[in-house]
């Protein structure tokens, strides 16, 4: 539905994007921008992105998923890559956004516990201090005007607590039981806290494989960005594990009789 | 600059027990600079309807009369007063009318309704500036101070007022917005609607 | 057309895309330029000082030519102009990372005889998407200090993280909690250090004064602070603070004759207040909602410990045995 009422009855213009969805996870500019920026290359937008990541608390720890689509711009250009990343034995975290900068996540993380492992002083990060740890470089890249541009979800169980929360490009943090990036926040978001708020003592992995398979499902039905092969990550007192892939299994015929959605053009 | 701020003020209507408040401040203003503290922005539609017209000044003095001529083409034509409640069907189809070059005002009403039984039903209502009609069971709030009208009516509206006590609940809270809101202000009007009177009461304000 | 060009400087209608007339400081390249823009763009290519945009200076009626981008594609979109404003994806993108967002919320303080109300809702949100349900946006800083914040969450939390870091220096130092009226300067003075990149947080810190006084100071993003007795900050300012110049101040109000309007008033009148406040504010702001956490911070000594006794899930979080007192009490909102 084309919302600006002068464009009615006109002959519609490809040229023109009415609902402004390009590029994909641009903020609006709002400030002038003055001589003195010309030529300094602070800012950039996601180039390979990834789409949704969804996330839920249940009774044994956490459950994450995310799809194998890493896109450039509408092309599925690559559509094998792991958007789930473990970091040591209690935490794995999901990234939506631009894939390199996931990638240099990783790399940032995958130092850190070496380093960490290397004091050998007892310690060892959890879900929480690496979620801290996020926290601040994502901050501190965005105060550089340089930020990382992603939405990252943390999930982890360590010492019996279950740990759940997200950080994005701009540092903003938070934690809630059911968690979702991108366009998951607008779909699959609602369903899971329909299906979770108040039941994250008592559903069961199998509960959980549920409603996760089935937000996944309805994100591809509807996110242009997304792809039916999926991978699901636990993380339970016995430790982190990410399955193989999985396939989505959909049915398109409700879409034949459906004008613009099936073949027929008019 | 938004042309909804142009000349500043505000209207608030509430209901009571068989009764039913119409309030607005009295400044027109040129932006920031105060123009008059004696504009008035309600003007009564029949002895039980008051009508209330903030936004462009222009356009409520434009207003006024194309409502005067409405209901009296509607008297004429019924041989009958209106009643509130076609009053503001009036008032959203006269807006709508001019849906893509609006006039600037949003419209707040507040009237008595006779019951089949013969007694009294308030009434109020709002409607944006395109003619969106909003028939609440407690109060309606328009123009500049909208925002702050909402947040002090909610804290101090109660079901069921006496016409006393929903004068001093309507005063109170159009006092207390506009003086937190600097487009309007500089004194205020009320009109207290009851079944055999209404009484309207000048209030002094800040006039800072 | 080409004689047009020539008598450059009289001026007259300016056409996109079809004749160009250049001022008189650029003569080089103007004589017979007839063809398109992009003719022109092509052809002479621009020192990089004017790779900005075109401008057009109304007195001379003259176009500047100091465009590079100024491609054919663009003139098209110039000549159609009969399209209202929308997103073209035929223009150059030139969009800037924008560095902060707004994350809704409102935050309230109250200060009384020898206490202090600090309270916030836990909803956080961007745009029409609630994030959390609970994200606390006040925080006990010391026994004697609460600070709320609101804005921008990301540097709201970490402004917080940089004052308790400031707040522990101070206590290693002194072996003492920083006065009330130090944290307010302290905030003050990190607020304005960040003038030209400001943490977008509205601050409003309450407690108790070194002199048992109850406290709010409220903040701007850039450090401006005064002390008051009662203020409202966030998503729902407008609609909570009237009302609290009512209710509190007594704006507008006349005392009966022979009596006078109290100056302070007392705990149990206070936190009723806030509820009506917040309840009002979740009524009618879409951001407003979730949770309400009321912190009350009382002096050494208080009276109004009486009224805490039997305050549903009160609870005390006080850590020192300086005297001061601080709870906090946790109520739901609604969720819609």
């Amino acid at each position: 539905m084309d919302h600006f009422p002068t464009n009615w009855g006109r002959p519609r213009n490809d040229a023109y994007d009415a609902y402004g969805t390009y590029p994909i996870a641009q903020r609006p500019l709002n400030s002038p921008n003055d001589a003195f920026t010309v030529g300094i290359q602070h800012t950039q937008q996601p180039i390979v992105t990834g789409t949704s990541v969804l996330a839920i608390k249940y009774k044994d720890g956490i459950m994450m998923a995310a799809d194998n689509l890493a896109s450039y711009g509408s092309l599925a250009r690559f559509k094998d890559v792991q958007r789930l990343h473990p970091v040591g034995n209690h935490t794995v975290i999901g990234a939506g956004g631009d894939m390199s900068d996931f990638q240099h996540i990783q790399t940032v993380l995958d130092e850190l516990m070496i380093e960490e492992f290397s004091a050998q002083d007892g310690h060892n990060l959890g879900p929480a201090e690496i979620h801290e740890y996020l926290a601040q470089v994502m901050y501190a890249r965005r105060s550089k005007m340089n930020p990382l541009w992603n939405a990252l979800l943390v999930g982890g169980l360590k010492d019996g607590k279950r740990f759940l929360a997200f950080v994005d490009l701009l540092g903003t943090t938070y934690s809630a039981s059911t968690l979702a990036t991108g366009y998951g926040s607008h779909i699959a978001q609602p369903l899971l806290r329909t299906a979770v708020e108040g039941k994250e003592d008592t559903l069961t992995e199998e509960d959980a494989l549920k409603i996760i398979e089935q937000s996944m499902k309805v994100l591809y039905y509807r996110d242009a960005r997304s792809i039916n092969k999926y991978q699901v990550a636990t993380i339970t007192a016995s430790g982190t594990s990410i399955s193989e892939s999985r396939h989505l299994e959909t049915a398109w015929s409700f879409a034949e009789g459906i004008r613009g959605y099936g073949a027929q053009t008019q | 600059m938004s042309i909804m701020e142009y000349n500043g003020g505000s209207v608030v209507a509430m209901v009571g027990k068989d009764c039913v408040a119409i309030a607005s401040d009295l400044r027109l203003g040129n932006q920031a600079l105060g123009i008059s503290s004696n504009f008035q922005k309600i003007f009564p539609v029949t002895d039980r309807i008051y009508l209330g017209l903030p936004g462009l000044a222009t356009d409520v003095t434009t207003l006024r009369e194309r409502f005067r001529f409405r209901v009296n083409m509607y008297t004429i034509k019924e041989e009958r007063e209106i009643e509130p409640e076609t009053f503001a069907h009036l008032v959203s189809s006269t807006l709508y009318e001019h849906r893509f070059g609006p006039y600037f005002v949003e419209p707040v009403m507040a009237g008595l309704s006779k019951t089949p039984s013969g007694g009294v039903k308030p009434f109020i209502a709002a409607t944006d500036l395109i003619g969106c009609l909003n028939f609440a069971k407690d109060f309606v709030v328009a123009g500049t101070a909208s925002s702050k009208l909402f947040g002090v009516a909610e804290g101090l509206w109660e079901p069921d007022l006496e016409p006393e006590d929903l004068f001093e609940t309507i005063s109170q809270t159009l006092l207390n917005a506009v003086d937190r809101d600097a487009f309007s202000g500089w004194g205020c009007i009320v009109h207290v609607i009851t079944k055999d009177k209404v009484v309207t009461r000048t209030l002094k304000g800040r006039m800072d | 057309m080409s004689d047009r060009g020539k008598s450059s400087e009289k001026g007259g209608e300016l056409v996109f895309g079809e004749t160009i007339r250049v001022p008189t400081v650029r003569r080089a390249i103007h004589l017979s330029i007839t063809r398109p823009l992009s003719f022109l763009i092509l052809r002479f290519p621009l020192r990089p000082i004017y790779a900005q945009q075109y401008s057009f200076d109304p007195l001379s009626q003259s176009l500047f030519i100091i465009a590079s981008r100024l491609s054919s594609v663009n003139l098209a979109f110039a000549r159609s102009n009969s399209m209202p404003d929308m997103v073209s994806i035929a223009q150059p993108q030139q969009r800037q990372f924008n560095p902060y967002s707004e994350n809704g919320g409102t935050i309230l303080a109250i200060a009384g005889a020898d206490f202090s109300v600090i309270a916030g809702d836990t909803r956080q949100s961007e745009g029409y998407s609630i994030q959390t349900r609970y994200a606390p946006k006040v925080f006990r800083l010391t026994d004697k200090a609460v600070l709320a914040v609101n804005g921008f969450a990301a540097d709201g939390n970490m402004f917080v993280k940089k004052v308790r870091q400031r707040l522990e220096w101070y206590r290693h130092a002194h072996a003492k909690d920083m006065p009330l009226r130090a944290i307010a300067r302290l905030i003050q003075t990190m607020l304005y250090a960040r003038r030209f990149f400001p943490y977008y947080v509205y601050n409003i810190l309450g407690g108790i004064e070194d002199d048992g006084t109850g406290a709010v100071y409220s903040f701007d993003p850039v450090g401006s602070y005064e002390r008051e007795a009662c203020r409202a900050a966030g998503a729902a300012q407008s609609l909570v603070q009237p009302f609290l110049d009512n209710q509190i101040y007594f704006k507008n109000q006349t005392p009966a004759p022979g009596t006078s309007h109290p100056v302070h008033l007392p705990l149990s009148t206070v936190l009723s207040l806030v509820i009506d406040s917040f309840t009002s504010a979740t009524e009618r702001h879409i951001e407003v909602g979730d949770g309400l956490e009321m912190y009350v911070v009382l002096a050494k000594g208080s009276a109004s410990v009486q009224g805490l006794g039997n305050i549903r899930g009160i609870q005390e979080l006080t850590a020192t045995d300086d005297g001061e007192r601080v709870f906090v009490i946790r109520r739901e909102l609604k969720k819609d």
